[in-house]
């Protein structure tokens, strides 16, 4: 479901509600019927969808056409989709930082569809045709899977502008050169250029944290205080998470040295502090996601902040750098798209028996059916001198499983 | 894109996160470009007191101050250094005022480096050591020849500018850290060189600087291999390990190099080429490192302790190792080293004895346009050639062997005491098998 089919449906919901009310005034109640709000049900839960879809919205920027005009970041940034108003003011004055966004977008959308490529929930978040993002009402609702394409997606933001910094794309970043300072063992001939990753958190907080509906804001004292919190606190834990995101990539961090010195003594040393492939940190949020943490979100008399507390007190607290979650995931085995979910029906599954994408699981004990292929391939090739190659049709068969 | 998108082709995800060479060679640039620079600033005010041609007795204080202020800009635990760097010397010192023999001060500088070292293991600073270890055991080296040299003195009784001229031997603030060592004679030599004119020094001045562009070059290369080519096998690896190793060690020889040209000495340090491409092991080993090779030849093979020729290469080689203090990689490689060297000189010496040829480990010498030898064959192109080109490739592969186990791991920390045999015994000791056979063949011939 598009977004925009999704506010049209809201505003006709916005509509009968407006003019339940003005009949009540008017004294007309028995001429018009009372809505069923049990009906209503669906329409409200996209109300709240929509609002919080756009958290995630800008995702759907990896698949922009064309390139950021920097003579004109108005028109550049209001063609692209999904973004927020902040997020927009953002675009406009960072014009030359949005190329690294957009690839970042797009790297974490194909890290998240690689991680979970063999899962029920696939990570489709994109809608194919549209270009949108697909209002995942479930991805709303602070499951494992919310939490994931948080992380990542913070992450992936904060990667990309850290590698375009150092390769010298901005004329904003460049290396770090704060890590040079002489502080103690082991550090002390590096005068190395590293990995802006600050620079790239930074960017990444400004950009992905903005997608949250404001939360925080400056009292008059210009000190921040929560003004609003959601029912469920879902933009505290969005923040939480991306912010997870962020500290794996700085923790994954990796220094690497060479020692120089006459015959194998180490007077000198060459380092350079140099982030791994994304893949690897994309494996490392996953790390992080089998072992999210199940929380909750209170807020305590007479102080303003709420605070995410561990639902099951028993467990270790989590850290700044675990991914938390509130609801638990549906099983993803039958396609509800009012909730964003595609179920497993059509997938492609294997016969292994312990595999995460066996046809068991997958199929939710469904079943599968068998499709054969016959493919033509080339075979016993033959090189005839001079100089050409003969080979012989073959055709091959191919076996692949689907769930029913 | 969308076809990326759509197609999930997962190879191409890695795309997003190439560009490590280009970084880690920009980021290794700048490093050692940073790191030298304040020793360049160095050899270009001692150029320039050079030719200033201020009496000594007011040289020598310059010199300290600058040394002692060198060794605390680069060393960690600055003030430490300073400390250990100076009771070395001026106990040294001190006891070559005296007359002590070299031999003495060598074993005596040997023995406290050691001493330092267990130091350093009991108080878990074995890190330390080894950023120090370097600059101490050219300091000995200097120490051991301002003895040898004071030995040779006709006069017992030093002038105090005699002495001094020694002092600044040891307090040369410029060669500290990366060297080179060079003999005293050298040493004075290059003081003793005049200004050539603007146009030579320029010249002078260009060719130190393309040896400074190669060295950080080959520091690039040096840590930056693994980023550019990704090992396919084993072997590769290996060979680029020791090969990332050699480059460090050309980079710093071709730094000092370019230290000592501009300030008007003709030594030569190392040359990359003629170790990469060496004709025997032998060449290998003097050409590593020509002074350390010069300080070792003169004061420990020439003065023929044994009778026997191999003892007398074991010893040589055991007071390098050691002066490199207990390092068992070390100490292995460089005797590993001398058998290599020592087998294949008794096998090429056989083969060109019995069959005419010339292929001994050094090549037959010029006189006059004519060989000094008497050898058959002789031509580059004939068998002669063919054989010395099986003997350069034979080096190359003992090049590797003995340089694979400088792996990055542990070069900051010092290495495993079984790590050398664990690598070596990968190659199934190939390099050691081929000069035991070679010592048996050279008996059967």
């Amino acid at each position: 479901m598009s977004t925009s089919h999704a506010k049209r449906l809201l505003y006709k919901l916005f509509v009968s509600l407006i003019s339940v009310r003005v009949a009540q005034w008017i004294s007309l109640l028995p001429v018009v019927q009372k809505p069923d709000y049990e009906m209503l049900k669906p329409l409200l839960l996209l109300l709240i969808s929509i609002t919080l879809a756009e958290c995630l919205s800008w995702l759907a920027l990896g698949l922009a056409n064309g390139k950021f005009d920097k003579d004109k970041p108005g028109n550049s940034c209001k063609s692209l989709k999904g973004l927020t108003r902040r997020q927009l003011r953002f675009c406009k004055k960072n014009i030359d930082l949005m190329e690294s966004v957009r690839t970042g977008a797009l790297a974490a959308h194909a890290e998240c569809q690689f991680q979970f490529h063999k899962r029920r929930w696939n990570c489709t978040l994109i809608d194919p045709v549209t270009h949108e993002v697909i209002p995942d009402v479930f991805l709303n609702e602070n499951t494992r899977e919310s939490a994931f394409v948080h992380a990542i997606s913070s992450a992936a933001v904060a990667y990309k502008v850290t590698r375009d910094c150092a390769r010298g794309i901005s004329e904003r970043c460049g290396c770090d050169y704060s890590k040079n300072e002489n502080t103690g063992k082991g550090s002390f001939m590096y005068q190395g250029c590293s990995d802006n990753v600050k620079y790239g958190i930074g960017v990444s907080k400004e950009f992905v944290d903005s997608a949250e509906r404001r939360m925080v804001q400056k009292d008059e004292n210009g000190t921040l205080i929560i003004t609003q919190l959601t029912s469920d606190g879902n933009h505290m834990i969005n923040l939480h998470n991306n912010q997870a995101g962020r500290q794996v990539l700085e923790k994954s961090l990796k220094r690497e040295c060479k020692c120089h010195g006459m015959s194998g003594s180490c007077e000198m040393r060459t380092c350079w502090d140099s982030l791994p492939s994304f893949r690897n940190i994309g494996l490392a949020i996953k790390d992080k996601f089998d072992g999210a943490a199940e929380v909750k979100v209170v807020k305590d008399e007479g102080i303003e902040k709420p605070r995410i507390v561990m639902k099951n007190s028993q467990f270790k607290r989590h850290t700044n750098a675990d991914l938390v979650y509130m609801t638990p995931s549906p099983d993803f085995c039958d396609a509800d798209p009012l909730r964003g979910i595609l179920g497993t029906k059509g997938r492609q599954c294997t016969l292994a028996p312990n595999a995460i994408d066996d046809c068991s699981l997958l199929c939710c004990g469904r079943g599968y059916e068998k499709k054969v292929q016959i493919v033509e391939e080339k075979c016993n090739c033959k090189f005839i001198y001079c100089c050409e190659v003969r080979c012989e049709p073959c055709s091959k068969r191919i076996e692949k499983y689907y769930c029913l | 894109m969308e076809e990326y998108i759509h197609d999930l082709d997962f190879d191409t995800i890695e795309q997003f996160s190439h560009g490590a060479p280009k970084e880690c060679a920009t980021q290794v640039a700048n490093s050692t470009f940073s790191s030298i620079s304040p020793l360049i600033f160095l050899v270009c005010g001692f150029k320039v007191l050079k030719h200033l041609a201020l009496p000594i007795q007011i040289r020598i204080f310059v010199h300290i101050a600058v040394t002692i202020g060198t060794i605390g800009w680069f060393t960690m635990n600055k003030l430490m250094t300073i400390i250990i760097f100076n009771v070395f010397s001026v106990a040294f010192l001190a006891l070559a005022h005296r007359n002590v023999n070299g031999y003495v001060v060598l074993v005596i500088g040997i023995i406290g480096l050691v001493s330092l070292q267990l130091t350093c293991y009991l108080y878990d600073f074995d890190e330390y050591f080894l950023s120090i270890r370097g600059i101490l055991m050219m300091n000995i080296m200097r120490l051991t020849t301002v003895a040898f040299k004071i030995n040779t003195l006709p006069s017992k009784n030093m002038t105090f500018s005699q002495f001094a001229t020694y002092i600044e031997y040891i307090y040369y603030p410029p060669f500290i850290i990366f060297g080179p060592y060079l003999t005293y004679d050298q040493f004075a030599q290059m003081l003793k060189k005049k200004w050539t004119g603007y146009l030579n020094e320029s010249g002078t001045l260009l060719r130190s600087s393309i040896f400074i562009v190669i060295g950080i070059s080959f520091a690039i290369f040096s840590s930056c291999c693994y980023e550019v080519y990704t090992p396919t096998s084993q072997f590769v690896e290996d060979a680029l390990t020791a090969m990332s190793f050699r480059y460090s060690h050309y980079f710093i020889c071709l730094v000092a190099q370019a230290f000592i040209l501009f300030l008007g000495s003709d030594e030569i340090v190392s040359n990359p080429l003629k170790i990469e491409f060496s004709r025997s092991t032998l060449q290998t080993v003097s050409e590593w490192n020509k002074p350390f090779h010069t300080f070792l030849h003169e004061n420990v093979f020439q003065r023929s302790f044994f009778k026997s020729t191999g003892l007398n290469v074991f010893l040589t080689f055991l007071v390098s190792a050691l002066l490199h203090g207990i390092d068992i990689q070390m100490t292995l490689t460089l005797l590993t080293l001398g058998f290599i060297a020592f087998s294949e000189t008794v096998f090429r010496k056989r083969l060109a004895d019995r069959f005419s040829m010339c292929v001994a480990a050094k090549a037959c010498k010029m006189n006059a346009g004519k060989l000094s030898c008497k050898h058959r064959h002789t031509s580059p192109a004939g068998i002669a050639g063919i054989v010395n080109l099986l003997f350069v490739l034979l080096s190359m592969y003992h090049l590797i062997f003995t340089g694979m186990p400088f792996t990055d791991d542990y070069s900051a920390l010092g290495y495993p005491w079984n790590h050398t045999f664990s690598i070596w015994k990968t190659h199934y000791f190939a390099s050691f098998v081929i000069s035991i056979i070679f010592l048996v063949l050279s008996k059967i011939l």
